[in-house]
């Protein structure tokens, strides 16, 4: 199932992660292009901070990040395949962090 | 007014500017594009990417190529650019004459491509950790991934060998910095990159620490801390014996571990230097009686032992040794000294170190900016020669003037033309050198070598020694012949023999060969850097002509010879 979560997390755990693979890209920009993510940082469709390789790059980031600090397998970059920007969790960080909050249960 | 040389002024805006990065890859290198344009450290790279497809085409489309790329990155897969791997990783037998001709085609393709511009650098080919190929047998059998991955890379490495601006650099350290994903399959699928970024983020390091060595911007002066950092302890505290420092301890194993390094550096032509709050006559009988010790006293260029603040005492020994603080690096256990440092010599280099001296050794280890594109004999014997340059200077109170003192020295001025045994070292001292350089111009070897052998060129080497020890190729000197005009173009003395008239010495041979190609009158217009006060200083004093930065021999007059000194050749 595409971007399922197998392990729980909480919001604030997700978000954190999330903040810090943000991070992580802001590293392949210039410093005056940086963004300060926070969790209404919006991720795709517009106002969206990042182009299609960063984004790659932020998602595999956050896979890693889930994967080795909580144990968590998911594979975000499927919700890539979704298409569908006004439903997709990609919106912005707290809407990926909630999505990833709630397939992993009640928090 | 005589014109400046285009090729100097475009130089010189390329030293201040940006650096043109040119990617040819046959993988998605966007991410490496980004970490090179990202960084906010000097110089500006801006990176323009070879369209993908076959990089073979990349190569010798020649539009890439023009402007001449300062660095050029040629990095690919093994499977992808050769065939003949890749039928190898799909399991197919493949004789490995058939496999190495097709890789020497590729490696012939890549050396011809370092003639296209200032630096090429290719990474070694890697594969992924979990392609076993044939396993234990891996190594063994001429159907091996690794083995035949391994003389991929030897056959690259020794046809680029012979390239002066060609470099293979190690993609493997990349992958073993970055961790276990550094390979990420889901990347490769889903764009078409093969490494995480982590990878790249070190590739660009390299890249960045690369393309400074070959424009001489590594560090040259390494200034150490004794008390725990050196060894291990207060030496006013706990005196000689006390000391942690080799033996049967694993911390002062570590304190060892880090001289071995430093002497290593030492070896390679980095100078060491002691900054160290202590008693100076205490501090070097440690150094010269601890039986542990690594490092002696010979081995260090200058020091400063004593109460006084060590940012001060670090920019007297940069001025002491000649050397700009932009290539000094602080190497101290003490946090605060170093951010006392950090705050008062911002250029100054300051690593971090960890808390457990155990890992001191890897600190400095790591460090790129000692990074060189070449090792020269004069590296070898720099330390050396700063150690006679020290016996030199000792004898100046027993003699009775400068003039004298400078006779007293004996020194012999050996001029030498560009040949093969020399063009290493004379692009290290054109891309090095700083005070006493006329225009700053900066060229690879082979750029260096196509100027030299232009019609009305010229380019001599100097070589200086005297009666306290040989300090090797230290000066570089070209002219370029316009009618009635001898141009001096190059005129570059190493820090380590100015002061002693060698500058003289070698006016008064550029003035006499300009003489000798006709000329009338010889030129010299001065390109003011940041660092090249001195070269102007010497022009005032020489006795030339001066209309604002322009200066001038009449060459109906000898230039003299300064006394005591002797020029021979070439």
């Amino acid at each position: 199932m595409i971007g399922r979560v197998i392990h729980p997390l909480t919001m604030a755990a997700a978000t954190r992660v999330l903040v810090m693979a943000m991070d992580e890209v802001n590293g392949q920009r210039r410093k005056a292009e940086r963004v300060e993510a926070t969790p209404a940082t919006v991720l795709v469709g517009p106002g969206a901070v990042l182009d299609s390789l960063l984004l790659l790059n932020f998602l595999v980031a956050a896979e890693e990040r889930l994967a080795e600090d909580h144990g968590v397998h998911v594979s975000l970059v499927d919700l890539l395949a979704d298409g569908d920007e006004n439903q997709t969790p990609l919106e912005s960080i707290a809407t990926l962090a909630r999505h990833l909050a709630s397939d992993s249960g009640p928090n | 007014m005589i014109a400046r040389d285009p090729a100097v002024v475009d130089m010189q805006q390329e030293a201040a500017g940006i650096a043109r990065t040119l990617l040819v890859s046959d993988f998605n290198v966007h991410t490496l594009a980004n970490y090179l344009e990202s960084s906010d450290d000097p110089p500006a790279m801006r990176v323009s990417l070879a369209p993908s497809g076959d990089v073979r085409d990349a190569l010798f489309a020649s539009a890439l190529f023009d402007p001449v790329p300062h660095c050029t990155v040629v990095w690919t897969q093994p499977h992808r650019v050769i065939a003949a791997f890749r039928d190898l990783v799909n399991g197919h037998a493949v004789p490995r004459i058939t496999l190495e001709r097709e890789i020497r085609g590729y490696a012939d393709l890549l050396a011809a491509t370092a003639g296209k511009t200032r630096l090429l650098l290719v990474p070694t080919w890697v594969i992924p950790p979990w392609q076993r190929g044939l396993g234990t047998a891996d190594f063994k059998c001429a159907q091996g991934l690794r083995s035949t991955l391994a003389v991929a890379n030897l056959i690259v490495m020794n046809t680029l060998e012979p390239i002066a601006n060609g470099f293979v650099i190690d993609a493997s350290r990349w992958h073993m910095l970055a961790g276990r994903h550094s390979f990420d399959p889901k990347l490769w699928f889903a764009g078409k990159i093969p490494f995480s970024s982590s990878v790249f983020a070190e590739a660009a390091a390299d890249i960045r620490a690369a393309f400074n060595a070959q424009r001489g911007g590594g560090r040259r002066l390494v200034v150490v801390d004794l008390d725990d950092t050196l060894w291990g302890g207060i030496l006013g505290d706990v005196g000689l014996e006390g000391l942690r420092l080799g033996g049967h301890d694993h911390q002062g194993e570590a304190f060892a571990g880090l001289q071995q390094a430093l002497n290593a550096l030492k070896r390679r032509g980095v100078l060491l230097a002691i900054a160290s709050k202590n008693d100076e006559r205490v501090a070097l009988e440690a150094i010269a009686t601890h039986p542990e010790m690594v490092l002696r006293q010979d081995d260090f260029a200058a020091w400063k032992i004593n109460w006084h603040d060590k940012a001060a005492n670090i920019a007297e020994l940069a001025n002491e040794l000649g050397l700009g603080l932009e290539s000094v690096v602080f190497f101290d256990s003490n946090p605060v000294e170093r951010a006392r440092v950090r705050a008062a010599l911002p250029t100054v280099l300051v690593p971090e170190l960890p808390a457990d001296p155990s890992g001191y050794e890897r600190a400095l280890q790591s460090l790129d900016c000692f990074d060189a594109i070449a090792l020269t004999t004069e590296d070898a014997d720099r330390a050396a020669m700063y150690a006679a340059e020290r016996r030199r200077v000792a004898v100046i109170p027993a003699a009775d003037d400068f003039d004298a003192w400078l006779a007293s020295l004996q020194t012999e001025v050996r001029i030498e033309r560009l040949t093969t045994r020399n063009r290493t070292r004379t692009a290290q001292l054109l891309n090095k050198s700083n005070q006493m350089n006329l225009t700053t111009r900066r060229m690879n070897e082979r750029e260096l070598e196509e100027w030299a052998q232009q019609p009305d060129h010229q380019l001599w080497t100097f070589r200086v020694a005297d009666r306290f020890g040989d300090a090797g190729l230290v000066g570089i000197a070209s002219l370029a012949i316009a009618g009635e005009h001898g141009r001096l173009v190059d005129f570059v003395v190493s820090c380590r023999v100015i002061g002693r008239k060698v500058e003289e010495a070698i006016l008064a041979f550029l003035v006499r060969s300009a003489c000798e190609a006709g000329a009338k009158r010889l030129v010299a217009t001065y390109v003011p850097t940041e660092r090249n006060r001195p070269t102007l200083m010497f022009l005032q004093r020489s006795g030339m002509t001066q209309d604002g930065q322009q200066f001038s021999w009449r060459l109906c007059d000898p230039y003299p010879v300064p006394k005591g000194t002797t020029v021979a050749g070439p």
